[in-house]
């Protein structure tokens, strides 16, 4: 792989060292699973540190992205695009339905993925997490664990955890006729149960009666509710259902339960977390319609459904509508030649095509992605790292720390 | 037949497959207001008692004494009497969770304007509901078995 070395991304001199925080700290909180096992280490052994200028960059980016991710949705339901953004006919109705009552059904959090933003370079969007985004644990209370427990100070842009707990308030302000009552579900992965559990302290501290159960052992009925059976013959109905599961894994997968949350949503039977409209947030197609409506935009990158013609000699990175931890992604150099590339399990969804955005790096080997949590606001900043262009299941999570 | 048993095990909702519900008190409420400036009363706690029969309403007035309703005295005071104490009582009780004792639908939310601070009416609000699991109406489960060995977050 050729090696793309741009000394103005560089971030060698802003790798901080750290003390790991000891395995009791992790333990202590049942979590274990980032410890890894092995070859295979996911917590890095650094922060990185960024200037507040930097900080600000990325937190305002995200600021006025979000807004711009509104006004997409309201655009894509205006213009019925829900063929183009490879959203199923099934969801249709629901996206509909929770965005009109977007208060009650609010988007609780959502994570921005970036390129750019060190020594100042323009801060560009690789995508938006805003369905079921991860790295929750790390980013709220493991980056701050790394940073005290090497005596560094209290230097760091994060109130993701106390922001989660204020978004579950303003949710149950939001809806008053509920019970305080949320059931948080994931699919058996440990990382996604580990995320889900996190969320589930959020909602804890804010007056939620919460409980966690995977997928399969929840109960759907399209007249009574989302159920937990308990050992004694009872099942408790809770009235919010928060899935660290896809909206389009639903759709496309599992249509008999899509049919089942349709119907309670759209009879005030259940709310359901994050809701239907953030997967239009989450289709990688929006982004060439939000490209399309502010072109010049300082932190959206030209995304289109074809790719460039060799003629353009653009670098460009080919995506699908619908993929994770980087698979079924390729990233072309100018001759059209691929730098990366990464299969995967995702090739049935159409493909966006978007233009090249370099990543902060170490000597073009070790690159970091930094990430910036959304919760209503911007409430975090951490980065991924990698030694490849693409950042795939094997990347590590990066700390950071303010200097 | 669906049995629901909501804010804790207080309330038995029955369902007989219409849509008309009706509402079954399994436990009682003692509900405590206060007058907090004259005529204007509010509710300052509510928690369960085993037999609804001991269900009753506790008001504190601005001077001090204390006067206790039972459920069935509460029902009995005419509902657009709004100029006695009891019926400005009764007024206030009905939007919180007593109004379910008394016949409001279920469907309709606790008041804020009748709690004397949130932390009350939060109170009320944590609640889990409870069903017999045979009786869930079409329930279904095993969505997603087998496919949990990779993670689907972003």
């Amino acid at each position: 792989m050729e090696r793309v070395v741009q000394e103005d991304l560089s971030v060698d001199k802003r790798i901080i060292p750290i003390v790991s925080p000891s395995e009791k700290y992790f333990k202590t909180n049942g979590w274990e699973w980032f410890l890894g096992g092995g070859e295979w280490t996911y917590l890095g052994d650094h922060l990185i540190g960024l200037s507040r200028m930097e900080a600000m960059e990325y937190i305002r980016a995200a600021d006025d992205l979000y807004r711009i991710f509104e006004e997409g949705v309201q655009y894509v339901i205006d213009n019925n695009l829900w063929m183009d953004l490879g959203i199923h006919p099934n969801l249709v109705e629901q996206i509909r339905f929770s965005w009109t009552h977007r208060e009650r059904h609010q988007h609780l959090y959502g994570r921005f993925d970036f390129a750019g933003g060190i020594n100042g370079q323009p801060v560009k969007l690789l995508e938006f997490n805003a369905d079921t985004p991860t790295t929750i644990p790390e980013t709220a209370f493991i980056q701050r664990e790394q940073m005290i427990h090497t005596k560094l100070g209290n230097n760091q842009f994060n109130t993701l955890f106390d922001d989660l707990v204020a978004t579950f308030e303003r949710l149950g302000k939001a809806n008053p006729g509920k019970s305080r009552t949320v059931l948080f579900t994931s699919m058996g992965h440990e990382e996604d149960e580990i995320n889900a559990r996190t969320m589930m302290r959020a909602a804890e501290a804010a007056n939620f009666e919460v409980d966690y159960e995977p997928l399969e052992d929840v109960i759907f009925s399209a007249d009574d509710g989302i159920f937990v059976e308990e050992d004694n013959g009872e099942a408790t109905r809770y009235d919010f259902w928060f899935k660290l599961v896809p909206w389009e894994y639903i759709s496309h997968e599992e249509p008999e339960l899509m049919d089942i949350l349709n119907k309670l949503v759209l009879n005030g039977k259940v709310t359901i977390l994050n809701p239907a409209y953030s997967l239009v947030m989450q289709s990688k197609a929006l982004m060439k319609y939000l490209y399309d409506l502010h072109p010049n935009h300082p932190h959206l990158l030209k995304t289109s459904f074809e790719a460039p013609s060799r003629n353009a000699r653009t670098k460009y990175v080919e995506k699908v509508l619908f993929g994770r931890e980087g698979e079924n992604v390729t990233i072309y150099d100018e001759n059209n030649f691929s730098m990366d590339k990464r299969d995967g399990n995702y090739g049935k969804y159409d493909k966006i095509y978007q233009d090249y955005a370099e990543l902060p790096n170490v000597n073009g080997i070790t690159y970091y992605q930094p990430m910036v949590y959304w919760t209503g606001n911007p409430s975090a900043i951490s980065f991924r790292k990698r030694d490849s262009l693409i950042m795939d299941e094997d990347s590590e999570f990066i700390g950071h720390l303010l200097t | 037949m669906l049995t629901l048993a909501l804010f804790g095990a207080m309330m038995i909702f029955t369902s007989c497959g219409g849509s008309s519900d009706e509402v079954t008190m399994t436990e009682g409420l003692i509900t405590k207001v206060k007058e907090t400036q004259k005529d204007l009363f509010k509710i300052t706690d509510e928690s369960t008692t085993p037999n609804v029969a001991d269900s009753r309403i506790i008001a504190t007035y601005l001077d001090g004494k204390t006067e206790e309703f039972t459920l069935e005295e509460a029902k009995l005071v005419d509902a657009s009497d709004t100029t006695s104490r009891r019926g400005r009582i009764r007024s206030t009780v009905m939007g919180g969770v007593m109004g379910y004792y008394m016949g409001r639908a279920m469907s309709s939310p606790t008041r804020a304007s009748s709690y004397a601070n949130k932390a009350a009416q939060t109170k009320s609000s944590i609640a889990k509901s409870k069903v017999s699991s045979s009786a869930i109406k079409g329930g279904k489960s095993g969505f997603g078995k087998g496919r949990s060995g990779r993670s689907f977050g972003g």
